[in-house]
């Protein structure tokens, strides 16, 4: 089960995620994201606490990025760990999304 | 050659079995209270009525050992008393014999005198003498005695006193008063000390509160003999003697004759408690039986509330597994419909393939397998995974497996396909990402075109043993917007294997996908597996890489140049 906390830091929402992203949370997930895509023009996804991600969690991310891109909104994934890192460009996804760097730390070539 | 493993994992049982199950088990427990009550109080009867005897019982020992004692102490008392009369008279004759002769009369008138009259100890004493003649009489006060010194009567008193040395009595009754006489002699002077004591008429003589008989009625009476004329004193009324219920008896010295006292308990002697205790016995006990009743019979209640909760929650809890299982049979048989029933036989060429359901009830995810014969020296293989569980993903991933496989048996290169799906699939709309791996082959060199869209990357395995993934450049899922693909060129050398599989395979929670990647590239390459035919290494394969934390579906497709080449 992942855990999810929303916050609103300098007009951007940021969702901490934590935990497991498989499908007993992606509904929850999505539903949180669409409400602060709603309320701001900027949602960061912190993935620093994700432990695991399947491809219902991939799934879930690939729909709030397309929630996002038909508001005109902005998206981004920060914190993104190796094992998620590694995970979205097997799967082809890493280009599809705008990833922060994380400080300190240089984004790893595939 | 055609390999469909089934390894349905299910943690609930099927439809089968469960179908004739009642849904309330009979009771069984309707008559045990009933039993139960009468048990607590038949024993709670049988308790009181043994706690009360006993408690009975004990009691009247105690109060018979008390009135013991305190009789004992009476008689104590009793004794001493006959010392007042004794005392006097050995005292009147030792001054009889030490006095002159002709001063005896004066001296034991003078010296007795305060030992006689109506409420003194004696109503009559005399001193009488010894002579050759018999007795005669030297002194006297109180008048006219009730025995004259020369009856027969006397005379027997009197020897008796002689000979004995010790007090002698007698008593008379007349009418209803009783007359005991006394007699102490000195064989030696031969002097005698004559009185009488007349007993009150009543007989009754209260109790003195601060006396060994307080707390008792009492009755003495002369003698051995317990008889109404022989009554001496008594505390009650005459003529309700003899005393009953509990009484005690004993006898006294009385000069040469006894006293026998009898005595009976006015209240009750021992502690309070003693006393009450049959009574809170007796009323306690029942009350405790019936407290025991209430318990026990809250107790049974209880119980069976608890057992009535568990059997409808059983029978709940066994349709709920009926429904799950029937959904989950129906999924199953759902997925293994749409999955290949026949793989194509291809000259030169081993294939195998298996579907393993993950563990999780009815959801069953959405992971498939298609090979295609072009009926010429070219074949197709697909795998793909539609993400999530359950019916719907079942169905999103018939549509997708018949999407690739038109284009593919179209003519269309794996990239120009998967690009073409891609126009045609939303995950917006649909819900799910596809991800797919497309392959077409060249039978007679090997030769294999490779396309992913977002897939775990196939593993070559060579005939020596060495690995290899092969490095397909992953385009986008299918479902995240139109996309383009690589096409990656791979020769399948003889002896060697490639493997295509669903991240179900690779995936496990606690790592990364690396980890999976590296686990299933050292099981492949292992001699053991690698060295038999194809359809034993898959399944050895899939027995290496199980998980027991697995909630994912499996889809894997093996494709092995055989030796030979084709005819």
């Amino acid at each position: 089960m992942a855990k999810f906390t929303a916050e609103s830091l300098d007009g951007t929402w940021v969702i901490r995620v934590a935990g497991e992203v498989d499908m007993t949370s992606t509904d929850d997930l999505l539903a949180l994201a669409t409400d602060c895509l709603d309320r701001g023009d900027r949602l960061r996804l912190d993935l620093g606490a994700v432990t695991f991600i399947d491809s219902s969690g991939l799934g879930i991310l690939l729909r709030i990025r397309r929630h996002a891109a038909d508001a005109g909104k902005l998206l981004t994934l920060a914190y993104v760990g190796p094992g998620t890192e590694r995970l979205l460009k097997v799967t082809g996804l890493y280009p599809l999304f705008d990833i922060e760097p994380s400080p300190g730390e240089t984004t790893a070539p595939r | 050659m055609t390999a469909t493993s089934d390894r349905t994992a299910a943690p609930f049982s099927g439809p089968q079995g469960t179908d004739d199950l009642p849904d309330v088990e009979p009771r069984r427990v309707a008559r045990r209270p009933e039993r139960a009550f009468a048990a607590i109080a038949l024993l709670g009867l049988i308790a009181t009525a043994v706690g009360v005897v006993l408690a009975v019982r004990t009691d009247r020992s105690n109060e018979r050992r008390l009135l013991q004692v305190q009789t004992e102490q009476a008689a104590t008392v009793l004794a001493s008393a006959t010392n007042s009369i004794q005392e006097p008279m050995a005292s009147a004759l030792d001054v009889a014999a030490s006095v002159l002769p002709r001063r005896r009369q004066a001296v034991f008138a003078q010296r007795f005198a305060r030992n006689v009259g109506a409420d003194k100890t004696f109503q009559f004493g005399a001193l009488w003498s010894r002579g050759p003649d018999g007795f005669s009489e030297v002194s006297a006060i109180g008048g006219q005695a009730g025995t004259s010194p020369s009856s027969a009567q006397a005379r027997a008193l009197l020897a008796r006193a002689m000979s004995s040395g010790t007090l002698a009595v007698r008593w008379t009754t007349q009418g209803r008063q009783t007359r005991i006489s006394f007699a102490l002699a000195d064989p030696v002077s031969g002097f005698v000390v004559y009185t009488e004591r007349v007993l009150p008429a009543g007989r009754r003589v209260p109790v003195d509160p601060g006396s060994g008989f307080a707390g008792l009625d009492y009755a003495i009476y002369l003698g051995d003999a317990a008889t109404p004329d022989n009554l001496a004193m008594t505390d009650v009324e005459p003529s309700s003697l003899p005393l009953t219920g509990l009484t005690s008896s004993t006898t006294v010295p009385f000069g040469d004759s006894t006293l026998t006292l009898v005595t009976r308990p006015r209240d009750h002697l021992g502690s309070y408690l003693g006393q009450l205790l049959p009574w809170l016995v007796g009323f306690g006990a029942p009350l405790l039986t019936a407290l025991a009743m209430a318990l026990a019979r809250q107790v049974l209640l209880s119980r069976e509330r608890a057992e009535a909760d568990t059997r409808t929650i059983t029978s709940l809890y066994r349709r709920v597994d009926k429904l799950y299982g029937e959904q989950r049979e129906l999924s199953v048989r759902l997925q293994r419909a749409l999955l290949p029933r026949t793989i194509p036989t291809l000259a030169g060429y081993e294939i195998a393939a298996a579907y393993v359901a993950g563990a999780q009830g009815i959801d069953i995810g959405g992971d498939w397998y298609s090979v295609i014969g072009f009926g010429d020296d070219r074949f197709a293989f697909v795998v793909g995974d539609v993400s999530g569980h359950g019916i719907d993903t079942v169905a999103e991933m018939a549509r997708a497996r018949f999407t690739v496989r038109a284009y593919l048996v179209d003519g269309d290169s794996p990239q120009v396909a998967l690009e073409k799906c891609s126009h045609q699939f939303d995950i917006t709309t649909d819900g799910h990402m596809v991800t797919v791996v497309a392959g077409v082959g060249d039978l007679c060199t090997g030769e294999l075109v490779l396309a992913s869209a977002g897939h775990p990357p196939p593993l070559l395995l060579s005939a020596d043993g060495s690995t290899e993934f092969v490095p397909v450049e992953a385009g986008g899922p299918l479902g995240v917007g139109p996309s383009t693909y690589q096409a990656t060129t791979v020769t399948l050398a003889p002896g060697a294997t490639l493997l295509c599989y669903t991240d179900g395979l690779v995936e496990r929670r606690a790592e990364d996908i690396d980890a999976g990647f590296a686990r299933l590239a050292r099981a492949a390459a292992s001699d053991e597996l690698r060295s038999g035919p194809l359809e034993p290494f898959l399944g050895g394969l899939l027995e290496s890489m199980r998980d027991a934390e697995r909630h994912d579906d499996i889809a894997v497709l093996a494709l092995r140049r055989t030796d030979l080449t084709p005819p």
